[in-house]
């Protein structure tokens, strides 16, 4: 319906507009990191402020001649050319003058004739002054050249000894080079003295150190030794200890038995064993003592299969008693406080 | 240990990665075209609050409403988006008058239906192009740190086959990568400014056209009323269109 592309505003004032906005943005960018990249400069300035000082005096010589031989050259060529015109203007005077004396007869002819002679004159005047000018500016040309030749002559000498300045400076910093390079060679002499020194001393006390450990190494073994030997010498008495202890067990266990054979004699002789008793089967009881040999109790462990014989033996226990025990207290503690009685009818 | 040397921003392009630098030269598009967007836009909404307050002042200023709309129609590729509601709204008014047995209500219900398609076109032109600000505002940051984060993947995956890792070895490259953040905000901030900014202006210029439809269909609900005082004007109108 309606046509609305063309009464847009600025289309492409808009579109240049974006592209200056990026172009100033860009520009920001490239400009302050640049700017960054000036700040970082002055450090690999700072790295040379220690050598320039030389050169810095060389190159100040050569500046104030510079000016010098310009104003040198300019002077003369100005003053010359003055002093030649005033020259140039006396000589129109007496040419001036002698047309008059002549002006008598045909003052037109004469005049002409004056005048072309005037004219002649002063060409040749004009000649003249116009050949010494080219002279003089010759000569001023020369001076000039001279003068150049000179500016040049010392300008040369001024290299030279700029050259001469730069050699000296090169042969310094050689010199320096060199030096710094001996006082190096010399820095790492001292260290490898002082190394080699250092390796010596550690020899030394690597050795003592190794003798150290051999004496402690042979104090160790002799107090091992000594050690064994102790040892042999506990282990032999310990070993006549437990003989001397494996006899009076013995003679104890000896002591035992004969009390425990007392008991189960004593025990038998009131068993009444009953009639129909077929093999020796045998009646285990536990006997529980009192120090005087009373039975607290006495129980069947292990029944022989005749309930009379186990009863018979039960009653002859209990008739037995005072039991015969040892009077010793320990023995009767250790072995008689609890009894294992084994009874065959037929023993 | 000479990093600084080479931090220039044209080496600092040239030696990223080339999706680094296909994601800086997508930025770069992208920012172009939203700033020539704003800058059109800018236009835009400036000529039609300029043209919308012309009217405005001729419209209240009592003048009569058959020379506005010759006015109007006579320069319809230069009037403004208040000039057009205005325009289409009156020539609806006049044809549906002009055919016999309409009562009032249809005539003002056409008219207001006229003005309002206007308006919703006039509005649709304003609105135009401002989504793809919001677009570039929202999308262009997370391009420019893809583009960051790939460069700086690719910075240390340089530095795990050196043995001794320095910053100077790490600074390079993630110099150059913080270049495509840099661009994708530099895409963005202006754009999201720019469609804040219109966005208020057209929602403001969008307030008026619909006072002002309402405030002229009273006007020409009152005008049918008394017919014989604006039937020259109409006709005039009319002939002309």
């Amino acid at each position: 319906m309606r046509l609305r592309k063309a009464d847009e505003p600025g289309r492409v004032a808009s579109g240049a507009l974006a592209v200056v906005v990026h172009l100033m943005f860009f520009g920001l960018l490239v400009f302050g990191i640049s700017w960054q990249k000036k700040v970082a400069s002055p450090v690999v300035v700072d790295l040379w402020q220690d050598l320039p000082e030389p050169s810095k005096k060389v190159v100040l010589p050569p500046e104030p001649p510079k000016p010098a031989p310009k104003p040198v050259l300019q002077p003369p060529p100005k003053p010359v050319p003055e002093v030649k015109k005033e020259p140039v203007r006396p000589p129109p005077a007496p040419k001036v003058e002698a047309p008059k004396p002549s002006a008598a007869d045909i003052e037109l002819k004469e005049k002409l004739r004056k005048q072309k002679e005037e004219e002649a004159a002063l060409r040749e005047e004009q000649k003249k002054a116009e050949a010494e000018r080219r002279e003089e500016l010759k000569k001023a040309e020369l001076e000039r050249k001279e003068e150049l030749k000179k500016a040049e002559v010392e300008k040369r000498k001024l290299e030279e000894e700029q050259r001469k300045a730069a050699e000296d400076q090169r042969r310094e910093e050689a010199e320096q080079k060199r030096a710094e390079q001996e006082k190096l060679r010399k820095e790492d002499e001292a260290r490898r003295a002082e190394e080699r020194k250092h390796a010596e001393e550690q020899k030394r006390v690597e050795e003592a150190r190794r003798e150290d450990e051999r004496k402690q190494h042979e104090a160790a073994m002799e107090r091992e030794r000594q050690q064994q030997e102790a040892a042999r010498k506990v282990r032999e008495a310990d070993e006549a200890k437990r003989k001397a202890e494996a006899a009076a067990r013995a003679a104890q266990q000896k002591l035992i038995d004969d009390w425990r054979a007392r008991i189960q004699a004593k025990i038998k002789g009131r068993v009444v064993v009953p009639p129909n008793m077929v093999g020796n089967p045998e009646a285990r009881f536990e006997v529980v003592l009192l120090p005087g040999g009373e039975v607290l109790s006495a129980n069947l462990k292990k029944s022989s299969g005749y309930p009379a014989y186990d009863t018979a033996v039960e009653r002859a226990i209990a008739a037995a008693q005072p039991l015969p025990v040892p009077t010793d207290t320990d023995l009767f503690q250790e072995n008689f406080r609890e009894l294992h009685l084994v009874f065959r009818p037929k023993d | 240990m000479n990093v600084s040397q080479d931090l220039s921003l044209i080496s600092l392009i040239g030696n990223a990665s080339v999706l680094v630098q296909l994601v800086l030269a997508l930025l770069l598009v992208v920012s172009m075209i939203s700033w020539w967007f704003i800058f059109r836009k800018m236009f835009v909404v400036r000529d039609a609050m300029r043209r919308t307050d012309q009217f405005e002042r001729s419209f209240w200023s009592g003048a009569d409403l058959g020379t506005l709309y010759q006015a109007a129609a006579g320069a319809r590729h230069n009037a403004g988006s208040m000039e057009r509601i205005f325009e289409s709204g009156f020539r609806e008014f006049v044809k549906l008058r002009k055919q016999s047995g309409t009562s009032l209500g249809m005539i003002m219900d056409g008219t207001r239906r006229a003005m309002r398609a206007t308006y919703q076109r006039e509005l649709d032109h304003l609105e135009a192009h401002l989504s793809f600000l919001a677009t570039v505002g929202s999308v262009s940051p997370y391009v420019g740190l893809f583009g960051t984060v790939w460069g700086i993947m690719n910075a240390f995956r340089g530095l795990a086959n050196v043995g001794q890792a320095t910053l100077a070895h790490v600074a390079p490259g993630i110099a150059e990568a913080l270049v495509a953040t840099a661009m994708g905000l530099f895409a963005a901030i202006p754009a999201v400014i720019a469609f804040n900014h219109f966005v208020r202006h057209i929602e403001r210029l969008s307030t008026r056209f619909d006072s002002f439809m309402e405030e002229f269909s009273n006007i020409l609900q009152r005008q049918a009323n008394a017919p014989q005082q604006a039937a020259t004007g109409q006709h005039a109108a009319l002939n002309s269109n």
